[in-house]
């Protein structure tokens, strides 16, 4: 069953909270596209094995759906980016 | 690089960008982490500086550059010609920094560094990796419910703030909800209270309205602290919302 943000009661407990915290990702923060999220290894760049969070971090290349041009630019650029970032970015 | 910058630098803030900062007003918000380098919730008026930073940018953000030695940053538009052509600007820190040892006769050692995207590859470190963890370990205390939004948790540091945070809030009787359009994976569902598929601006717009109710009937403190964003005051900001009935950011094509 898809629950409604009244059957939860969501709305009164984000009002109620006095440290809310939020994370946020890469999608619906903005509209119902979809991301567009690139990893980079197509740019010769390998992800190290065993990095800690925050230190190694994941480090994708994140663009929030909320700039929807962003996203179309970066989907049609997508090879040309991934060339300019491993041309540019010392390693 | 550049063009993303600035199509970033025009895109506006959503709905839900400014119900982030309508909580922080009403001091409910205590922390945004988020995985997006737009920096639109910046734009909205959160805050990644300061006593009580309340944004943190996990990936890094495509609106500033930092020097690959000494990691000045600054912002990108200030380069943006640079970067269009394909090039690194060098870092005016390093190069005051070449010239004095110049003028002094002593040694200069490396080349000065060059000013590169201040985003988060694979493989790098964030260069703001403890202070991170230091607010980590503080919301991981003091939070009392969590909000995971447009997340499908398939990125490592991602997922264990996530766990850890509901872990702790909810041991202590708070709630961890999680807002998207699809479900999370299998093995995360146990983190969380509630599962709801829905768009995070529905939520935005309901709980402004709710915001701007509570303000009206003065069940709530407005505390702007001089951090206005880009609005006049609070009503501006909640009514504002009311204006993007497509859910869509804005877009100002210069």
């Amino acid at each position: 069953m898809n629950l409604s943000f009244e059957d939860v009661g969501l709305v009164e407990c984000l009002l109620k909270s006095k440290h809310l915290v939020v994370v946020l990702g890469m999608k619906n923060v903005g509209s119902a596209q979809q991301p567009f999220l690139t990893p980079l290894k197509g740019a010769g760049v390998s992800k190290s094995a065993g990095i800690q969070p925050f230190r190694g971090t994941e480090g994708l290349l994140s663009v929030s759906s909320s700039a929807g041009s962003v996203l179309e630019l970066f989907e049609k650029d997508t090879f040309q980016v991934r060339g300019q970032l491993a041309k540019v970015l010392p390693f | 690089m550049a063009d993303l910058a600035k199509a970033a630098a025009q895109a506006q803030p959503t709905a839900f960008h400014q119900l982030l900062m309508a909580l922080s007003f009403c001091r409910i918000l205590g922390r945004t982490y988020t995985q997006n380098i737009d920096g639109l919730e910046l734009k909205a008026g959160l805050t990644t500086v300061g006593d009580k930073p309340n944004c943190v940018q996990l990936h890094g953000s495509v609106m500033e550059v930092r020097c690959t030695q000494c990691n000045f940053t600054e912002h990108a538009h200030h380069h943006f010609s640079a970067l269009s052509s394909g090039q690194l600007p060098p870092c005016p820190r390093c190069e005051v920094w070449i010239e004095s040892r110049k003028s002094k006769g002593k040694r200069i050692g490396p080349k000065g560094g060059l000013l590169r995207p201040s985003i988060i590859l694979y493989g790098e470190s964030h260069p703001k990796s403890e202070d991170i963890e230091s607010m980590q370990f503080a919301d991981r205390l003091k939070a009392d419910n969590l909000l995971v939004v447009g997340t499908s948790l398939q990125t490592y540091g991602s997922v264990r703030l996530i766990k850890e945070l509901s872990r702790d809030i909810r041991s202590r009787g708070g709630k961890a909800y999680y807002v998207n359009l699809t479900s999370p994976p299998v093995q995360h569902v146990k983190c969380f209270d509630y599962i709801l598929r829905s768009d995070c601006q529905d939520l935005a717009h309901r709980a402004l309205d709710r915001l701007k109710m509570a303000e009206l009937a003065g069940s709530i403190t407005v505390d702007c602290d001089g951090r206005m964003g880009g609005f006049a005051d609070f009503a501006d900001l909640v009514n504002r919302s009311k204006v993007r009935k497509d859910m869509r950011p804005s877009w100002d094509w210069a």
